[in-house]
């Protein structure tokens, strides 16, 4: 299997489980807190939204900034190096 | 309402001079390079700033900008669970999606969403069913952004509907038809930006107004407690309403065709990762603002004409007169956008998925641009006949639109590009189970009344029939060739 195939399938995967782990801390915690519960405010704000979702958004932001920037691997260079030593090594053989 | 108000009226002019200047400058270097390629994907040269605020700007529609704060007018701060999975869009859409697409992209040379799936299957019939479903469903898409920009101008320049409406065709047919994906895109950018200030302008004047959060949430409570509680005023959003919507807009959002197209336009890896975090950053600044703006539009204006009024007649109480003219830009950015890009993929589905790539030899360039252009201005003008008849609430049809598509679209592309064993038979399966079952769901809940199973929203049972139908026919019926799989995953390629 291509390399960058396979970088590609476990970053989707981890995609995945960081959508599901959102999912559930939103919707549970908004259940448990909002739904049919009398509502406070915080600072204007109910609680059921600041700890269902705002406090999710800011934690999945700082997520997303580790994602995009350090955990999605560049590997345009990566193939075109393999490439070239395969068929140099073709080449050579 | 501003309607005689010159300083709106400039900006608005100004706002178009700016977009039509950017789509002269885009024709002037389309010119020179391949039509196809450079019409529909800028010739693959698209950098991280322009990738991640077109994908920003086609994404954020006139639902978002309209719709949305009508819904948070109406149903109060439950919209805001409805629409929070906007939190790991860009995760979920350059995760899953972005860097897999734009490497098959720039490796088979695909033009377009259904050229994506049509290659990787070479199936001619997944082409076409790809485009029929691309083009009706854009349509509908199409009209709501229609509508909702007639409603702006309706509203604030004092412009009649049907006017507004033949404007708003007009205008952005014109700038889409004259320069194709690299003026969409260079537009969007700048759209984007209008959009960001203007709600962040309309969401800190409201607020600043009402004399702060807690104040708003006095007045609402005073209206009617359902309004900051959840699942809000008339049971809006029960559990699994709001599950679906959690995967709706996470799962739904990334997988729109013109979202994905915008993956076969980039220029690398390196610009699609900025892009991602430029893309987390805006949706984390823009989401909560917009719909704060009609929760905070609530306590401004507790009576509006039409719950689609929500956006300007926030924007029109709070916002003094020498700003607002700039900030009505935003939604009319918005609107615009998303009409560009849908037009766009809406045309290249017709002439190069359901014409060229059925023909027995490529289309001539002369041809190629007079088709697009003619294309472009049909789905224009279909839609404008839609939009004629303008619905209560536009997010509905931009929910059913989105939702189908991604429906349609989300399983087949997904595990057709990370799944070596899927074939011709379980793509087809997965993209008529998709589609097929999630208009029988809206047809028995518009003629009978009938809601889906568990009151889940239709979306989330279309797309476990999808990948179902994928799996279970890919399993049955005989593996692809070869050739396909050391194509798209092995490294002898």
């Amino acid at each position: 299997m291509e390399p960058s195939y396979r970088r590609s399938r476990k970053e989707a995967i981890v995609a995945g489980i960081i959508f599901v782990v959102a999912a559930t801390w939103t919707v549970t915690a908004c259940y448990l807190l909002g739904y049919g519960r009398p509502v406070r405010s915080i600072g204007g704000v109910p609680h059921w939204v600041l700890w269902g979702i705002f406090l999710p958004w800011a934690v999945f932001f700082v997520v997303n900034c580790w994602f995009s920037l350090f955990y999605i691997r560049d590997d345009d260079g990566l193939e075109a190096e393999e490439r070239a030593s395969r068929e140099r090594d073709t080449q050579s053989g | 309402m501003y309607s005689s108000n010159a300083q709106v009226w400039f900006a608005f002019i100004l706002y178009l001079a700016v977009t039509f200047g950017l789509a002269y400058f885009a024709h002037r270097r389309a010119s020179k390079q391949a039509f196809m390629e450079d019409f529909f994907v800028a010739g693959r040269q698209i950098g991280p700033w322009v990738l991640g605020l077109t994908w920003i700007a086609t994404a954020a529609s006139g639902g978002t900008f309209i719709g949305s704060p009508a819904l948070a007018h109406t149903y109060g701060w439950s919209v805001m669970l409805w629409i929070c999975s906007y939190m790991v869009v860009a995760t979920t859409g350059l995760g899953l999606f972005g860097k897999r697409v734009a490497e098959i992209g720039r490796r088979t040379g695909a033009l377009t969403f259904p050229d994506l799936l049509r290659d990787r299957f070479e199936s001619k019939a997944i082409g076409n069913v790809s485009g029929v479903a691309i083009v009706v469903l854009h349509i509908a898409y199409l009209v709501a952004q229609y509508v909702a920009g007639a409603r702006v101008i309706e509203v604030v320049l004092g412009v009649p509907y049907h006017t507004g409406v033949l404007g708003f065709a007009l205008t952005v047919s014109l700038y889409t038809a004259y320069g194709g994906f690299r003026a969409v895109a260079w537009t969007d950018a700048f759209q984007a930006v209008v959009m960001l200030f203007g709600v962040l302008i309309t969401a800190g004047f409201a607020v600043w107004k009402m004399g702060g959060l807690s104040v708003v949430f006095d007045e609402l409570v005073a209206q009617s407690p359902d309004l900051v509680a959840t699942p809000g005023p008339e049971n809006f959003l029960p559990p699994a309403a709001a599950i679906s919507f959690f995967c709706v807009w996470a799962l739904a959002s990334p997988a729109q065709p013109s979202l994905i197209t915008r993956f076969l336009a980039c220029r690398d890896t390196k610009a699609l990762k900025r892009a991602c975090f430029l893309i987390g950053v805006y949706i984390a600044l823009l989401y909560p603002c917009v719909i704060g703006m009609g929760i905070v539009g609530r306590a401004l204006v507790p009576e509006l004409e039409a719950p689609d009024h929500a956006t300007a007649a926030t924007i029109v109480s709070a916002v003094p007169p020498v700003l607002a003219g700039f900030v009505l830009a935003a939604p009319l950015a918005a609107i615009m956008s998303t009409i560009s890009s849908f037009l766009l993929v809406s045309s290249s589905a017709i002439v190069r998925d359901l014409y060229e790539r059925n023909l027995p030899q490529p289309l001539g360039e002369r041809r190629a641009r007079v088709l697009s252009y003619a294309a472009t201005f049909a789905v224009a003008g279909v839609a404008l006949g839609f939009a004629l008849q303008p619905p209560q609430f536009l997010q509905y049809i931009v929910v059913f639109a989105g939702a189908g598509l991604a429906a349609t679209f989300l399983f087949p592309t997904v595990l057709g590009v990370y799944w070596p064993r899927m074939n011709k038979a379980g793509c087809l399966a997965g993209l008529l189970g998709g589609f097929l079952s999630f208009l029988f769901q809206y047809a028995a809940y518009i003629w009978r009344g009938q809601k889906s199973f568990g009151e889940f929203e239709p979306f989330v049972w279309s797309l476990l029939v999808s990948v179902v139908s994928i799996v279970a026919v890919t399993l049955v019926t005989p593996a692809g060739p070869e050739r396909l799989r050391q194509r798209y995953f092995s490294e002898t390629n």
